[in-house]
């Protein structure tokens, strides 16, 4: 069930009416109130999950069972080797589930074709399960913390279901932690009236991400991709800086409904998202960009592998692996593997010239220079979305070619015929829009954050119909496609 | 939770006479859709000679230039099923119809998604905006399911639809377009193995069914039915197959097995060679639309 339906328009006033009012309410008084609401979430959201494929039920609730079953005997273990094992099984279990899915056949066509042997009868050809990197990943932290001591194991396994496949942010995250997540189901919820004005505003503001600037900047993005070997340098370049904002609407957008649809149950999910395009250095990029997925591998990945070295060169090894494995997360395919190479290596640099950069600003008194900042956001952006070419293409020879087509300049004439197209004018409009929103708000927690607080929107009739205004309007003006990007993970 | 859903009740109520004026305002405003109906339902005695097909001939074929009586009814990105079902309703009741002109695409036999060729998708789920245009101004329907608000809330229907004069046509239903586009080498141009796209068997199949209902009909209201493949410039031909123009050619053989058909390739003919004559490597622009009207009489009898 995608975000941007009409099923979920329907689906998501039901489920919330049934949670705060029977659920809540009704039998308040219940000692079971409590499992039973989160029973109920488990139900939510295994119809939210199953309306796209109910097959893929099972393989859910295994990972949640194993999960949940692996936590108990790890805290039940009776020392820290046997738990460490236990973590590790369900560690192999739930990756080699994923790696099935996701990898195995991509891997026997690469060992196939480099050995000349045909693939017949040894491809599974199975339908990657929406949203199977995000839970897995998700079900993995659980074991590992637990095991580092960082939370109790729970025998509430109702509970756990609920913190595995919370519709809002099952298929594509945040990937929550335990930590976070796990303790909110395990105790009663409040209904909050200012927490859910806010998520309602946030998930308009994530509709709007969404709908209008992604998919419209994706109709433009397709057709340049489709025609990138007769286009020039300069229409090249806007094609992939437009798949940039695309690709960041998009994953940021559905980010946004999904904590906001969390606040409307009174669930607080983690920010996935902190205006990774104003960021002034590569390193910062990415302490602003997916940043669950991120710091889940700095936390499972690099952390455990730098141990107690001290050696740099050690460290920066360990980030581009760690950034190599975070571009296979991404997809099985070589543009993925090399797209997370390419993210190590730049991570890397800027980490090493961090203090000479310190050093530099101090010197030339740039701390706080409008201008310096801005130009450190463009070359940040710059380098970042060129790494997006590898993410965006097929192939690496179609990369390969899409790059070196920038380097021709060509005609700045024809990009500009096209960047002028009466139907690309709305989008840059959109772009230009989202960024001034996002600039404003930038200390706050989404772009309409404290958006009732403006003069007119105080008044609490006005409210509301403002609301639906921008939604008609949204809806109006939203591009032609319907899926999300990040749903391929 | 009161107060937040007294604002939800509120917002639902605001909502709906939102939508409500969106419907209002737009079965108000005139558009290709719209008049293309309004001259069917009142002046289909007059149509003579009547044009179906999509962008290939609402802007290549100029009516004006074909004499007496000549209506086109081609609307741009139309899937075959509609030019089906528009010609059984209105056949039987347009006494001085001679001769229905369908324009038949290089392209559109092998798949239905117009704004996405490489998509692989089967079902008509891109032209969301066509399904909710016919439904709502001409009062046709996709298939059971489709519901022309599902065009508005998933958003399809394009803006351009909902201001300003959305009517691009002249009274006899042609669109002109001058001049050429921008990378007009480039914009709808075919994939060279279009034919081989993951569903075109099935679509070719179904293309099939429909052109042969369509010869049914004229053959059964004894009007001629003509089939034409409109020129297209040299940088598309080259990415044409044989493989793929015989797949085109089998389809005609096929529904002539069964009815009459009059068939005319003039994808590769040598007069439509000049880049002047085109908006983009698949379509002619003004220029080229009165040429090619005028041929066509010609060389239809007209």
């Amino acid at each position: 069930m995608l975000f941007n339906s009409i099923q979920f328009a329907i689906f998501l006033p039901i489920v919330f009416l049934l949670y705060w009012f029977v659920f809540d309410r009704f039998i308040s008084k219940s000692k079971w109130q409590l499992r039973l609401q989160n029973a109920f979430i488990v139900v939510a959201s295994y119809v939210f999950y199953g309306w796209w494929d109910w097959r893929f039920l099972l393989l859910i609730a295994f990972t949640s069972l194993c999960s949940w079953g692996s936590g108990l005997l790890i805290g039940k273990a009776e020392n820290k080797k046997k738990a460490k094992i236990w973590m590790w099984l369900n560690i192999v279990l739930n990756l080699g589930i994923l790696a099935l899915f996701k990898y195995y056949d991509f891997f026997v066509s690469e060992f196939a074709e480099l050995f000349y042997i045909s693939t017949d009868g040894l491809l599974l050809k199975v339908i990657l399960p929406v949203g199977i990197s995000f839970y897995t990943f998700q079900a993995l932290s659980y074991s590992i913390d637990v095991c580092r001591g960082k939370i109790e194991p729970t025998r509430d396994i109702v509970a756990f279901f609920a913190f595995i496949s919370f519709f809002p942010q099952l298929v594509a995250g945040p990937i929550e932690r335990a930590t976070n997540l796990l303790p909110q189901f395990l105790k009663k919820r409040k209904f909050d009236y200012d927490t859910a004005v806010d998520g309602s505003w946030q998930i308009l503001w994530g509709l709007f991400k969404k709908i209008v600037v992604a998919d419209n900047c994706a109709v433009y993005v397709d057709r340049v991709f489709s025609t990138y070997t007769e286009q020039s340098g300069s229409t090249l370049l806007l094609g992939i800086v437009l798949f940039a904002f695309q690709l960041y609407c998009d994953f940021s957008g559905y980010s946004e409904i999904a904590i906001g649809t969390a606040k409307l149950f009174g669930i607080r999910l983690m920010r996935n998202f902190n205006n990774p395009y104003f960021a002034t250095s590569f390193a910062d990029y990415w302490k602003r960009n997916h940043i669950s997925l991120t710091t889940w591998f700095m936390d499972y990945v690099y952390y455990p592998m730098v141990g107690s070295s001290d050696k740099l060169v050690y460290w920066n090894f360990c980030m581009i692996v760690t950034f190599l494995l975070s571009g296979m997360w991404h997809g099985a395919g070589w543009t993925f593997l090399l797209w997370g190479l390419y993210q190590g290596v730049f991570i890397v640099i800027s980490m090493n010239i961090s203090k000479s950069r310190r050093r530099f600003e101090k010197k030339h008194k740039l701390k706080g220079n409008r201008l310096y900042e801005v130009l450190s956001m463009v070359v940040t952006f710059f380098i970042v979305t060129i790494g997006l070419i590898l993410f965006r293409a097929e192939s690496i020879a179609q990369a390969w070619e899409y790059a070196c087509g920038m380097l021709q300049f060509g005609t700045l004439r024809a990009s500009y015929r096209f960047f002028t197209l009466p139907e690309m004018r709305l989008t840059n409009l959109f772009v230009v829009m989202m960024l001034v929103v996002e600039w404003l708000q930038r200390d706050k927690q989404h772009g309409f954050e404290g958006i009732d607080k403006l003069c007119f929107l105080r008044n609490k009739y006005l409210r509301p119909i403002i609301y639906a205004l921008l939604l008609v309007l949204i809806l109006i003006y939203g591009g032609k496609h319907a899926s999300f990007i990040y749903f391929q993970f | 939770m009161k107060r937040f859903l007294g604002a939800f009740a509120i917002g639902c109520i605001a909502l709906f006479v939102f939508c409500g004026l969106v419907e209002y305002y737009q079965s108000q405003v005139d558009n290709n859709y719209s008049y293309k109906y309004w001259y069917m339902e009142n002046r289909r005695h007059e149509v003579v000679t009547l044009l179906l097909g999509d962008s290939y001939i609402e802007n290549a074929i100029n009516p004006g230039l074909m004499g007496k009586g000549t209506f086109n009814l081609a609307r741009s990105s139309r899937w075959i099923y509609y030019d089906d079902k528009l010609l059984e309703k209105y056949i039987a009741d347009m006494p001085n119809l001679k001769q229905v002109i369908l324009g038949m695409g290089y392209k559109p036999p092998f798949f239905k998604s117009y704004h996405f060729p490489q998509s692989d998708s089967k079902e008509h789920e891109n032209n969301e905006h066509e399904k909710y245009m016919y439904e709502k101004y001409m009062h046709i329907r996709y298939d059971d399911n489709s519901n022309h608000w599902l065009g508005l809330y998933r958003g399809y229907i394009d803006p351009g639809t909902l201001i300003g004069n959305n009517l691009l046509c002249d009274s006899l239903g042609y669109e002109r377009v001058d001049g050429q586009s921008v990378n007009w080498l480039l914009e709808h141009n075919v994939d060279s193995n279009v034919f081989r796209q993951k569903y075109a068997k099935e679509q070719v199949e179904e293309y099939t069914g429909y052109l042969k209902d369509m010869a049914r009909l004229c053959h059964l209201h004894k009007v001629r039915f003509i089939v034409i493949t409109p020129p297209c410039h040299d940088s598309y031909i080259v990415n044409v197959r044989q493989e793929g123009l015989d797949i085109l050619h089998g389809i005609i053989e096929n529904v002539r097995s069964e009815y009459p058909v009059e068939y005319i390739d003039y994808l590769q003919d040598e007069e439509y060679r000049a880049d002047s004559i085109y908006r983009n490597c698949s379509h002619l622009n003004s220029i080229g639309a009165d040429i090619f009207a005028l041929r066509v009489k010609k060389d239809l009898g007209l």
